[in-house]
């Protein structure tokens, strides 16, 4: 693993940069969270124009034949920004899950779709009646001799109201397990915007008899789980690259302010008691990047990380916690009001620690795969 | 900076006691001891240099996470091993999981953290902030492993290298005695903090 980022990976993250900065402002920002879909739809579709969102997607298929270590230079440039888009859904859980699944006509399409357009697909897995999105789906899967329908109710689904297809998580008739790819717009498919903290736009939706054409069945069993886990995996480290870049939106902010701001005739940022908290800001986001980096180069390499995705969500949980209340304590009053930029990041970042496997659930994955 | 040879005569050494033991740390003292002219290293004048590139190296901190290495080794190895009252393995205490998963994700983030400055290094582009991230990061995390440590083997964690109760034969007590001044050596974590807050983050002195 390189440590030091190559010519090409500067070039996407500096063209990234370029992008947002031009195109994304902290007024647009809460346009977009104010708005319908909650998803920066422009941005997202330069994106997929440049190529960038299919990044880590096959060559042969129409992807950028790069790896999720290069996706997560874009996700950090997107976090440093705030914007809200489908990448950590589509980019990451959908593509690695469908890449995770025996392959079909299905998901072939569907591959092929994500590489070539600004097309978002979803995951649909926490139950509106369960923890998370790794609790044992309630929502279930009728199969008959005339096909298949869906019935139940699904929480926190990401961007789903720009989305053209779900993968839901059910439990079909045996009691295992199974993921079905939904079309969206499919009768009795009707779904409604959380209140949320975070940036994500996220949905409930509800499934009432919804028919799922032949082939629509995309895993069982234990096969379902782990093409689950690929892409939760996937998510958590893309996620946790947004979250890096919302760390990194927090220091700067942090560190502009208090080398401007006076209190008792000095500038704020001269004193150990604030210069230090912005120091440990600095030193827990490094760790955070470079455990990020390690563990998406060894998800490009077929490594089984799950130790590694778990313990760097772990961290980045406990890290990044403490930074959102070092960020508002370095700002004051004035980081409590919307009007400034700072809540921008503070509450994406607070959300991402509750998001794609809390702090008890990775560490018991962790713990698990450490031996205990 | 003189490069002097213990064995001139006028060097007298006088060895501190510490809680490390006796001969961690010395008193030196140098009643007019002649050093020939081909022991000056770098520049006369230039000392302070030398000095301050010296302590860079040591801050990049190789030792400091190896050693967390071979204690989260131990401690897996004794929480999976050691059964508590009730017959169950320490391992699958709540608190023990947390703690080694904790340690062991920051054993991966101060290594990285240590990799990133020789990288940077061998590629010419070092520079003082990221030695001081890694100096305060690794001798914090010595701090954490030297107290999770002690906590998950218990009350016999007090009982020093020797005894025949003690844990992992003493060796916890033995790494948080030896951590107590990590943070404090090699230019505290305050300095290393001002470093970052000041050369990483334009903050005003």
């Amino acid at each position: 693993m390189d440590l030091m980022l190559s010519d090409t990976q500067e070039m996407i993250r500096d063209g990234a940069r370029r992008l947002l900065a031009d195109t994304l402002d902290p007024d647009m920002v809460r346009e977009v969270e104010a708005s319908a879909d909650g998803v920066n739809a422009e941005i997202w579709a330069q994106m997929a124009e440049l190529g960038w969102t299919a990044l880590a997607l096959p060559e042969d298929i129409g992807g950028g034949g790069a790896g999720l270590v290069d996706l997560c230079l874009l996700a950090e440039e997107l976090g440093r920004a705030a914007a809200s888009t489908p990448l950590v859904a589509t980019a990451g859980f959908a593509a690695a899950f469908l890449q995770a699944v025996e392959p079909t006509a299905l998901t072939r399409s569907m591959l092929s779709t994500l590489a070539t357009s600004d097309a978002v697909i979803t995951p649909a897995l926490a139950d509106a009646a369960g923890r998370d999105e790794r609790s044992a789906p309630a929502s279930v899967l009728t199969e008959t001799d005339a096909g298949a329908t869906i019935s139940g109710a699904k929480a926190m689904v990401p961007c789903a109201s720009v989305a053209q297809v779900l993968l839901v998580s059910l439990r079909a008739s045996d009691g295992e397990a199974a993921v079905v790819a939904v079309d969206r717009d499919a009768a009795g498919v009707r779904w409604a915007r959380h209140g949320a903290t975070g940036g994500d736009p996220l949905f409930h939706v509800e499934f009432d008899n919804v028919s799922v054409p032949a082939g629509g069945v995309l895993a069982r069993g234990r096969a379902a789980q782990q093409a689950i886990d690929a892409g939760l995996d996937a998510a958590a480290v893309l996620a946790t690259a947004e979250a890096v870049g919302c760390c990194e939106g927090m220091i700067r902010l942090g560190s502009e302010y208090a080398s401007n701001r006076q209190q008792f005739g000095r500038v704020i940022g001269s004193y150990q008691a604030v210069a230090h908290r912005l120091a440990d800001m600095r030193i827990n986001t490094d760790a955070c990047r470079l455990l990020v980096a390690e563990t998406a180069w060894l998800l490009d390499q077929g490594r089984d990380a799950t130790l590694e995705v778990a313990g760097t969500k772990v961290f980045a949980n406990e890290v990044m916690v403490d930074m959102v209340h070092a960020a508002h304590t370095v700002h004051g009053a004035i980081g409590y009001t919307t009007e400034y930029d700072l809540q921008l990041y503070t509450r994406r970042a607070r959300a991402f620690c509750l998001s794609h496997g809390d702090t008890d659930a990775q560490t018991e994955r962790a713990a698990v795969a450490l031996g205990l | 900076m003189l490069l002097v040879d213990m064995n001139t005569p006028g060097i007298t050494v006088r060895p501190i006691d510490s809680m490390g033991g006796p001969k961690e740390f010395n008193e030196v003292f140098f009643d007019d001891v002649e050093v020939p002219y081909d022991c000056l290293v770098g520049p006369r004048g230039d000392g302070w240099r030398v000095a301050i590139s010296t302590l860079a190296h040591e801050r990049v901190g190789a030792a400091l996470h190896a050693r967390v290495k071979v204690l989260l080794d131990a401690l897996i190895e004794y929480a999976t091993t050691t059964k508590d009252e009730n017959g169950q393995p320490l391992a699958l205490r709540p608190s023990v999981r947390s703690g080694l998963v904790r340690l062991q994700a920051r054993y991966r983030a101060a290594r990285l953290l240590c990799y990133r400055i020789v990288s940077a290094m061998a590629a010419g582009v070092a520079n003082d902030v990221d030695p001081a991230v890694s100096k305060v990061f690794s001798s914090e995390l010595n701090i954490l492993i030297g107290n999770i440590g002690l906590d998950i083997v218990g009350a016999r964690g007090q009982l020093t290298t020797g005894d025949g109760l003690a844990p992992l034969d003493g060796l916890m007590n033995d790494h948080w005695v030896h951590s107590i001044p990590q943070p404090i050596a090699m230019g505290t974590n305050e300095i290393q903090r001002n470093i970052i807050a000041q050369r990483g983050l334009g903050l005003p002195r």
